[in-house]
């Protein structure tokens, strides 16, 4: 894969990427790492020959197995799995994904599924299956089709730490067989020993780096985690929220995803659910909300005023920009990094700033009861900390707050944990 | 929660609340034969749709589908409901003595006929119904289309619930929450155009067939047969 002087310009002729010049070899482990909005996905798109899906001008050369990154030239050497892993899977069951996308045999399936914990959801309906299942289910597939480049977008987002790491060994497994792996990632410490370089994007310019210590994302994090920076409150308030022996079984299923779900949520307090992908956490927080009714137990709202934040953030805004959703509340733009993009269209953010965008509208309408599912997911530590700091000032105004959760910069403001 | 989101996951629940069932690995052309069969029994009357009806019901069972039944019957209740309430009103504008019997015999027929035709949208086999469209078409593109088409709709109907109930919590009108479906619609089309612009051109359709299930479609076949021979008596 080569890049000449490459820029990449966007909507309003913004330039994303400026004179970007690298060369990635066959068997080479690249890391794409950078604030949110820095062009990492815009990198990639450009690469796997997409960026004219979103109006993107690209200047300068770009070759891909020899080829321009033409779709139809490079289609049987590259697999793509875009930052939204949901769409790039085409067919209502995974195992028919597998068998029509790749080469492989039913019996190999089955092992690459089992190796990467997924076996038992192959003949599920694609839809129902949670975020880090679809993930699983996309890099099987990069496994199986065995393509010269696979490009990853925030392949661990999803992801608990056992399949982070489940995750990082196959795409060493990967490297191994010699494919080219393009990776954009915020998770530097997964990547570690296995990259071989990283290439680090801020304000449009790209530094190519040989490891991810030296990158000052990598430095960020570690400040996050040195310090204590929230406070936390002697919660003693009345309970807002009152779940007891909560079970659930979704209707086509004989197993229950949630069992015996136990938690009292007080006034003023960051409650945690947390718990690897697949465990239900996103389907408690559908629960506490009144989406679902369980199947045994139940689920007491003392609060009239609750808000829910979906995974998918997109689906909590109600407005074309960001600048309508926030009202009067402009001030939150501003601490929540959204400033410059006020007046861009939602459809045009990307997915951090959706995902702050959410929280802040959240925050806007002062309920006393919010449920949140993955605040973090895809953040940088940055806007993690931003996001965490919006917590802890709801946290601090007397509101509950109930986050769903596998990210570890939770434990930086929960005040207490259920595991599940 | 809201009845439009209710209604969206009632919706979602009965066409898509299985994975790949057993159910769906027949043959769609005993599930086209069997459809037909309904409709002209349908048109003899309601108990001849008794049999094939039995039979549906045992499809769903033997594949361990039976949580569909509640759902479908919910659904195929609609079209009943509708039409022999309209014929109650037609009797009753047109001053004619009103007959609890027909009403009932024009309920079951429509509930039969609707539970029959969604017995067909829950057994149909997508991937022969790609591998003929690819025969057909010889475009691998179109040949994922039904693929596609189903998942689409489950992914859309499955979020358009769960948006419209965060929209209720936050006080959005209906108006201006069904509008955001639209934009959440277009979304949905851009990125798996996305995620399948460089996958689709590799799509390689598979037909997959169990025989059990063509068992199950053959005994449904036989029962059509047997009713069919009944009403021509």
């Amino acid at each position: 894969m080569k890049l000449r002087s490459v820029s990449v310009y966007g909507v309003r002729n913004r330039c994303i990427l400026k004179n970007l010049s690298l060369d990635i070899s066959l068997g080479e482990v690249l890391l794409v790492v950078g604030r949110s909005g820095s062009g990492k996905t815009t990198f990639l798109r450009c690469l796997a020959g997409v960026a004219h899906l979103y109006n993107l001008r690209i200047e300068g050369s770009i070759r891909v197995c020899g080829y321009e990154p033409d779709p139809s030239k490079i289609a049987r050497f590259v697999t793509y799995v875009p930052q939204e892993p949901w769409a790039s899977i085409a067919c209502p069951y995974p195992f028919t994904e597998l068998l029509s996308f790749t080469q492989a045999s039913m019996k190999d399936i089955e092992i690459v599924a089992k190796e990467l914990g997924i076996y038992d959801k192959l003949f599920d309906s694609s839809t129902n299956l949670s975020a880090g299942e679809i993930q699983r289910i996309c890099v099987a597939e990069a496994l199986l089709s065995k393509k010269k480049l696979v490009l990853l977008d925030e392949v661990s987002a999803y992801l608990d730490s056992e399949n982070r790491r489940r995750i990082a060994k196959l795409v060493d497994e990967l490297r191994k067989s010699g494919s080219t792996v393009v990776v954009v990632d915020h998770d530097l410490e997964l990547w570690r020993g296995i990259v071989d370089r990283v290439l680090y994007l801020d304000g449009g310019e790209a530094i190519v780096l040989n490891s991810v210590d030296e990158t000052p994302i990598y430095e960020e994090i570690r400040r996050l985690y040195k310090f204590e920076m929230f406070r936390r409150y002697t919660k003693s308030g009345e309970i807002v929220l009152e779940a007891r022996d909560v079970w659930y079984r979704y209707p086509d299923s004989d197993r229950f995803v949630v069992s015996g779900f136990t938690a009292d949520a007080v006034e003023g307090e960051i409650l945690w659910i947390r718990g690897g992908s697949g465990r239900g956490k996103s389907t408690i927080l559908k629960l506490l909300a009144g989406i679902y009714r369980p199947s045994r137990g139940y689920v007491r709202r003392y609060v009239e005023k609750l808000q829910l934040v979906p995974e998918n953030p997109f689906l909590y805004l109600s407005n074309p920009t960001p600048r309508e959703e926030l009202g009067s509340r402009i001030d939150l733009a501003r601490e929540l990094d959204l400033i410059d993009v006020l007046d861009t269209p939602i459809a045009l953010l990307s997915s951090g700033e959706r995902r702050r965008l959410a929280i802040a509208s959240a925050y806007a309408r002062a309920s006393r009861l919010l449920l949140v599912d993955e605040p973090c997911i895809g953040l940088d530590p940055w806007n993690a900390r931003r996001v965490l700091n919006v917590l802890d000032t709801l946290r601090s105004r007397g509101c509950t707050i109930i986050v769903a959760s596998h990210s570890r910069y939770l434990e930086l403001v929960a005040d207490r944990i259920v595991e599940v | 929660m809201s009845i439009l989101s209710r209604a969206a996951m009632f919706v979602s629940r009965s066409l898509f609340l299985y994975g790949c069932t057993e159910l769906r690995l027949g043959t769609n052309i005993a599930t086209a034969m069997h459809l037909v069969a309904t409709f002209v029994l349908a048109s003899r009357g309601a108990p001849y749709l008794a049999l094939p009806f039995l039979a549906v019901v045992l499809c769903y069972v033997a594949t361990r589908s039976y949580a569909l039944i509640p759902y479908a019957l919910l659904l195929a209740s609609i079209p009943g409901v509708w039409f022999a309430v309209s014929r109650f009103i037609v009797d009753l504008a047109l001053g004619m003595q009103c007959d609890p019997l027909s009403y009932a015999s024009i309920y079951l027929v429509f509930v039969l006929g609707a539970l029959n035709t969604l017995y067909v949208l829950h057994a149909t086999n997508l991937s022969e119904l790609c591998y003929v469209v690819t025969k057909l078409t010889k475009s691998r593109e179109l040949g994922l289309a039904p693929y596609l088409l189903w998942r689409v709709a489950s992914k859309i109907f499955k979020d358009v619930s769960e948006m419209l109930y965060a929209h209720r919590l936050k006080g959005v009108e209906v108006w201006k929450s069904l509008g955001m479906t639209f934009v959440w619609g277009e979304e949905v089309s851009k990125l798996f155009t996305e995620g399948l612009l460089l996958k689709a051109p590799l799509f390689r359709a598979k037909a997959i067939y169990s025989r059990r299930a063509l068992a199950l479609q053959s005994l449904v076949l036989l029962l059509d047969t047997v009713s069919i021979l009944l009403s021509t008596r």
